[in-house]
């Protein structure tokens, strides 16, 4: 077994910090959070390459529920805990590519999210994963909505129903936000890499 | 809060999207009018929507997850596999990550492949090369082959467990430039012979390169990865379609292309001569740094490879003999029939060549010497020799020690019955050097897999040897799960912070510990785990765990009793007394209870207090009812019969006995004598007498455990004495229930149920006897029988052989040990294993300790492995039928393996002897009043067992027993007493010329003593060995 792992209280705690803006708790949590992931990781691709994307959505959830817990008071709603899911998992996600990055240990580290889509053989060039969290942020600045439905769908692997609910709006909308929003990240992320 | 043109080109967008793709531009022009921006945004994001495809559409943990396991991130340092600690990436290759792990049940590294996700194959072909390289590899066992411990599947990637090797390959080697020809040959011979293994069990390597030898530091070259060996008669259609087609796409991918034999490239079938080719070539490239057939690209390496003739090494360097490049080049041949045929042949040359160097003086190289052209290389290959050589050949001092000190100590210690001292040493040579097959073997002989957890676990366990104790040595932490126990008693000792620490003896299988915080658990009380075991005089369910005090009750704890006024406080005698079935009052009965001076208190106290200096002993010379009012007192509880003897724990080894007051003149103070018990407890061996709750039917109470001036097997008899009785080695301990104890535990317990009276119970008739005869006879189908292996190990010439069993179209193996001594044929003894067998996973780890004496004494001995051991093991038999298909399938087997005896010339047929160990001398006598062909037997800690269905009770069997018969037990052995269960077996034997021999031991008898007594039987009953 790795390090002893916090126990439940504690990993709640210094998440609950780390929401409230503290990054040094982050730092104590993060191996935790990492060591997960992996393990989530490894198990992903143990199945088929199809199954990727739906295992994908119940780890995120199970993730945070096996982190921060789920019990009455905790949330406010299932929206509330999608929504804080998904924010975390981008964070962290974010945060790791960063360090990625600046371990510089040789190879391209950087996290690529495939533009075409993730049946292609790993090498080919996508967006990296930081460009479309800042491409994300920048759409946010425009229309907070739509920027929260990708957060959502993309960091938080939601369905469009889940999203909905999670919002509190129709499935119409989410699909029409979804939508746009993709074109939008799209056009705005190509442009980048043809520099 | 999005602008109103945004919200507009959202509106806007949405309705495009709706729109039919030809209509888009016109509904844009409608739509936008003369804003010319909103209408060149939408069409742009109209184009990017069109082209985004799929993106986005899988989330961004699918990404993150497919794109860091591919990076082969799918363990890091501290991550555990199986029973293995991951530490470091040692490399990454073709199939896998190659880590190196830390196996904690055997204190050595080990190395871990694992097999990682690539995008070219799929997961039910990646799983089935890896088990087919697992299988491949793990046949092998050559001290030339990387050898292969284990394999598992961790997270859904398989891995593989081999050896851990400090060295490196030949591959980095080579990177230096050539390497010495002394060298060079060493290397291809070791190679050689490590393939010939492989050949020899039908398995070809088919990938061999410098990538794949290791030279590890203790001067052994080792062949790694068989990761595309294919089983030379392998049926299936599978392995023709999928292996040429991987070999080729994976050497192009791996851009290793110049070791490929021409029959590989152009995809024909291929044998061991392919991998003769690729020896050829790495010989080719140790003596001359350079590859016989190179190129730019891959593509043009195997165009050189089936077409062009590789450099001659005799230009390469006139160093070289003419005659490894004679051998080179007859490797290297196009055609696969002017190859050597065999590599067998190829390692007869090498060596040839080898020994023919080393023979001083090499006029050949002094004259190079002379010429002073060569001068400046010849220094610099003299280094390159001399530094190789020191690489070469260094031997650490601790691996030294390990093979010339301990390995013969723990030998000794191990025959000596030193089993836990025989563990530790040999536990230490083990780490010292890992990698000797022979203290591998020791390893398997001192030790058996078992299980130590606690609840909760995280609990570091320390231990110690249990006769004498040496220092505590750290043995690892909970759960420790197929850990190596010693095969007898160890001293344990359990910690963990913030709970009451433990220290018990513990034997295999292993014990579980609940600890409890140090809080809650009573001072001076140990706990003890609740169960149902077989006590005596039947079983009374499950009892719940309890408290049980660690040591006798002393006198100064009890003085604090008659200090207290305890003997005229009537509250505490709670039970009526009575003298031989008359009533006492209380004032009469407590008159009774005085010391030597007349003074309320335990017969041997004088003036109301104990001897000078005995405060520390335990109090003697109590009578029952005072054990009972002084444990009222305490707030506990005379222990009942069943309680007491579940903390006692009979278990097989009977060493407590010889740190246990026995046999002398007195008491002792309590805990010094070192008789620890399986949860915690002291003296309960020896010392004083201990008083239970329990009456016998006639109203005395039991006295367990013996006292000072009883013999050793006192412990496991039991006494019984009248409640008023009051002699100086009666005392007591106490007990502490979480509920008061059920009616039956508490009720007087029925000993005068007269265990069955063998004697006089009449064996089945011969009519009948013949019905179980004919049960388990079989056809005699032909044997086809196959020689697995011949290997030359320390307890002789050890061939393998697997043949037909004689039933379920099942095959059976046996283990045939040859002498090196004597002629052949040769006597043999067959072999019947006790219960470890039974445990064992595979007949690698096969314990021999004890056996060896009977091949050193020139005879053979076989080993077959019956239905239900090792590899064979099955769930155990479901009840009496279950029970008896098992030995009918015994006896079967031992047929079949006779069967087989009698096939070879090298064995004398008519000189057969049966050896069974506790439980195949159990079944030793059935097994042998059947089969006719032996001429004596020896049965090893046998007994008469409870009474079961007759065609399989011994009483049937041990009468029509009529060949010379030795027993041999123990005289403390507690599962099978010498009175109830030894003797009667013994005197039920059919023949007159038995012997019964008893050893001070319990029931596992020391190895030395058992040769002792067992080869003079043998020189006179199968006859002297013949030199």
């Amino acid at each position: 077994m790795s390090s002893p792992s916090p126990d439940q209280g504690e990993v709640t705690t210094l998440l609950r910090a780390w929401s409230g803006g503290d990054t040094e708790a982050f730092d104590r949590v993060l191996p935790l959070v990492y060591d997960e992931l992996h393990r989530m990781a490894a198990r992903c691709l143990a199945g088929e390459r199809s199954t990727i994307s739906l295992q994908a959505t119940g780890l995120v959830n199970e993730l945070c529920l096996r982190l921060l817990g789920w019990s009455p008071g905790t949330w406010k709603n299932r929206g509330h805990f999608f929504g804080v899911s998904a924010q975390m998992m981008r964070r962290v996600l974010v945060d790791i590519a960063r360090r990625r990055r600046a371990e510089r240990r040789g190879g391209d580290r950087a996290i690529r999210v495939p533009l075409e889509g993730i049946d292609i053989a790993a090498r080919e060039p996508g967006a990296d994963l930081l460009d479309v969290d800042r491409a994300l942020d920048l759409l946010a600045v425009e229309d907070p909505r739509k920027a929260q439905v990708v957060e959502l769908r993309f960091f938080g692997g939601l369905s469009i129903d889940e999203t909905a609910q999670a919002l509190g709006v129709s499935e119409r909308t989410v699909y029409a936000d979804w939508a746009f929003a993709r074109a939008w990240l799209y056009r705005a992320l190509s442009g980048a890499d043809a520099d | 809060m999005p602008t109103e043109r945004w919200n507009r080109l959202d509106r806007l967008f949405t309705e495009a999207v709706e729109q039919p793709a030809d209509m888009r531009a016109a509904f844009l022009a409608a739509a936008c009018g003369s804003d010319a921006r909103m209408r060149d945004e939408l069409a742009s994001l109209l184009a990017a929507a069109e082209a985004s495809g799929d993106f986005l559409s899988a989330s961004a943990l699918a990404v993150f997850a497919r794109q860091i396991s591919t990076e082969g991130w799918s363990v890091k340092p501290g991550d555990r596999i199986g029973a293995y600690t991951v530490e470091k990436r040692l490399g990454a290759g073709g199939t896998g990550e190659v880590w190196r792990a830390r196996d904690h049940r055997l204190g050595r590294d080990v190395a871990i492949k694992l097999l990682l996700p690539h995008p070219s194959t799929s997961a039910t072909e990646r799983v089935q090369a890896f088990q087919r390289e697992a299988r491949a590899a793990g046949a092998l066992n050559h001290t030339n082959v990387l050898t292969v411990y284990d394999i598992g599947e961790h997270d859904g990637a398989p891995y593989l467990v081999t050896e851990c090797l400090d060295g490196e390959s030949l591959r980095a080697r080579l990177a230096s430039g050539p390497v010495p020809i002394d060298m060079a040959l060493d290397v291809a011979v070791q190679v050689a012979r490590g393939l010939a293994a492989a050949h020899v069990n039908g398995i070809v390597h088919r990938d061999l390169k410098p990538e794949n030898i290791f030279l590890a530091s203790d001067g052994r070259a080792k062949i790694l990865d068989f990761g595309l060996a294919t089983l030379m008669d392998a049926p299936g259609p599978e392995a023709s379609l999928h292996a040429p087609f991987g070999e080729l796409s994976r050497t192009l991918f791996a851009g290793t292309a110049g070791y490929m034999a021409p029959e590989q490239i152009r995809g024909e079938a291929s044998d061991g001569r392919a991998d003769i080719f690729a020896l050829g070539v790495m010989l080719h490239e140790m003596l001359a740094g350079a590859r016989p057939f190179t190129a730019d690209s891959t593509l043009a390496t195997l165009d050189a490879v089936l077409t062009r003739k590789p450099a001659d090494l005799s230009n390469v360097s006139p160093a070289i003999p003419p005659a490894v490049a004679a051998v080179v080049r007859r490797c290297l041949t196009k055609s696969p029939d002017d190859r050597f045929q065999t590599i067998t042949d190829v390692v007869s040359e090498l060596s040839a060549i080898v020994q023919s160097r080393s023979r001083p003086p090499r006029p050949g190289l002094l004259a190079i010497l002379r010429r002073p052209s060569v001068m400046v290389p010849i220094a610099s290959i003299l280094l390159t020799v001399l530094l190789g050589v020191w690489r070469w050949r260094a031997e650490t001092s601790r691996a030294r020690w390990a093979r010339t000190v301990a390995a013969p100590e723990v030998q000794r210690l191990t025959n000596h019955g030193d089993y836990a001292e025989a563990f530790l040493l040999a536990r230490k040579a083990l780490g010292a050097l890992p990698d000797d097959p022979h203290l591998q073997q020791i390893w398997r002989d001192v030790s058996i897999p078992g299980t130590v957890t606690t609840d909760p676990p995280g609990a570091d366990v320390e231990v110690s040897a249990y006769l004498t104790e040496t220092t505590w040595v750290p043995f690892g932490r909970t759960p420790l799960d197929g850990v190596g126990l010693p095969r007898g008693l160890i001293r344990m000792r359990i910690s963990k912070a913030g709970f009451q620490p433990v220290e018990a003896s513990v034997s295999p299988p292993g014990q579980r510990f609940n600890l409890d915080p140090i809080a809650a658990a009573p001072p001076g009380m140990v706990r003890v785990r609740g169960g149902r075991d077989q006590v005596r005089f039947g079983s009374v369910g499950d009892i719940d765990d309890f408290w049980i005090d660690r040591f006798e009750v002393t006198n100064r704890e009890y003085k604090s009793f008659v200090d207290r006024s305890g003997y005229t406080q009537r509250a505490y005698w709670r039970e009526p007394f009575l003298d031989s079935g008359r009533s006492l009052s209380w004032e009469q009965g407590i008159e009774r209870f005085r010391d030597a001076t007349g003074r309320p208190g335990p017969a041997t106290w004088r003036n109301g207090t104990y001897p000078d200096g005995q405060a520390d002993f335990p109090v003697g010379g109590v009578s029952w009812y005072e054990a009972a009012a002084y444990a009222a007192f305490a707030g506990k509880s005379l222990p009942t019969f069943y309680h007491w003897y579940r903390a006692a724990g009979f278990g097989r080894f009977s060493d407590i006995l010889n740190v246990s007051n026995f046999d002398e003149r007195g008491p002792a103070a309590v805990g010094r004598y070192r008789g620890l018990g399986p949860f915690g407890t002291s003296d309960m061996a020896g010392n004083v007498k201990e008083w239970c709750w329990n009456a016998v039917p006639d109203r005395r109470r039991f006295l367990l455990g013996g006292g000072w001036n009883d013999a050793k097997y006192a412990f496991a008899e039991y006494d019984a004495r009248g409640p008023l009785e009051r002699a100086p080695t009666y005392g007591l301990r106490l007990a502490k229930y979480s509920h008061p104890v059920s009616d039956a535990v508490a009720a007087p317990v029925p000993i005068d149920e007269p265990r069955r009276d063998v004697l006089k119970t009449r064996p089945v008739s011969d009519e009948l006897f013949d019905v179980y005869r004919r049960q388990r006879a079989y056809d005699r189908t032909p044997l086809h029988a196959n020689v697995e292996s011949t290997e030359e190990t320390a307890i002789g010439t050890r061939v393998i052989v697997e043949f037909d069993a004689a039933y379920g179209g099942e095959r059976m193996r046996a283990y045939l040990f040859l002498p090196r001594t004597g002629t052949p044929p040769y006597q043999t003894v067959v072999f019947f294993p006790a219960g470890d067998a039974f445990v064992v996973r595979s007949s690698r780890d096969m314990s021999l300790s004890g056996l060896d004496f009977i091949v050193a004494s020139g005879r053979a001995l076989l080993y077959p492995i019956y239905k239900g051991t090792y590899e064979r093991m099955a769930a155990e038999p479901s009840g009496a039928n279950g029970e008896r298909d098992l030995q009918i399938a015994w006896s079967r087997d031992l047929g079949r393996a006779i069967d087989y005896l009698e096939t070879r010339a090298d064995i004398d047929r008519t000189r057969l002897a049966f050896y069974g160990v506790s439980v195949g001398a159990d079944i030793g006598a059935s097994l042998v009043a059947l089969e006719q062909r032996f001429k004596t037997t020896i049965l090893q800690a046998a007994g008469i067992g409870g009474e079961g269905p007759p065609e399989l009770d011994s009483v049937n069997y041990a009468p029509r027993v009529r060949i010379p018969t030795l027993m041999l037990n123990g005289r403390y052995d507690f599962t099978l007493p010498v009175e109830t269960a030894q003797r009667p077996l013994f005197s039920l034997l059919g023949t007159r010329e038995k012997k019964h021999r008893l050893f001070e031991a319990g029931h596992k008898l020391p190895n030395d003593e058992v040769a002792a007594e067992m080869v003079p039987w043998l020189d006179r009953y199968l006859g002297p060995v013949v030199r």
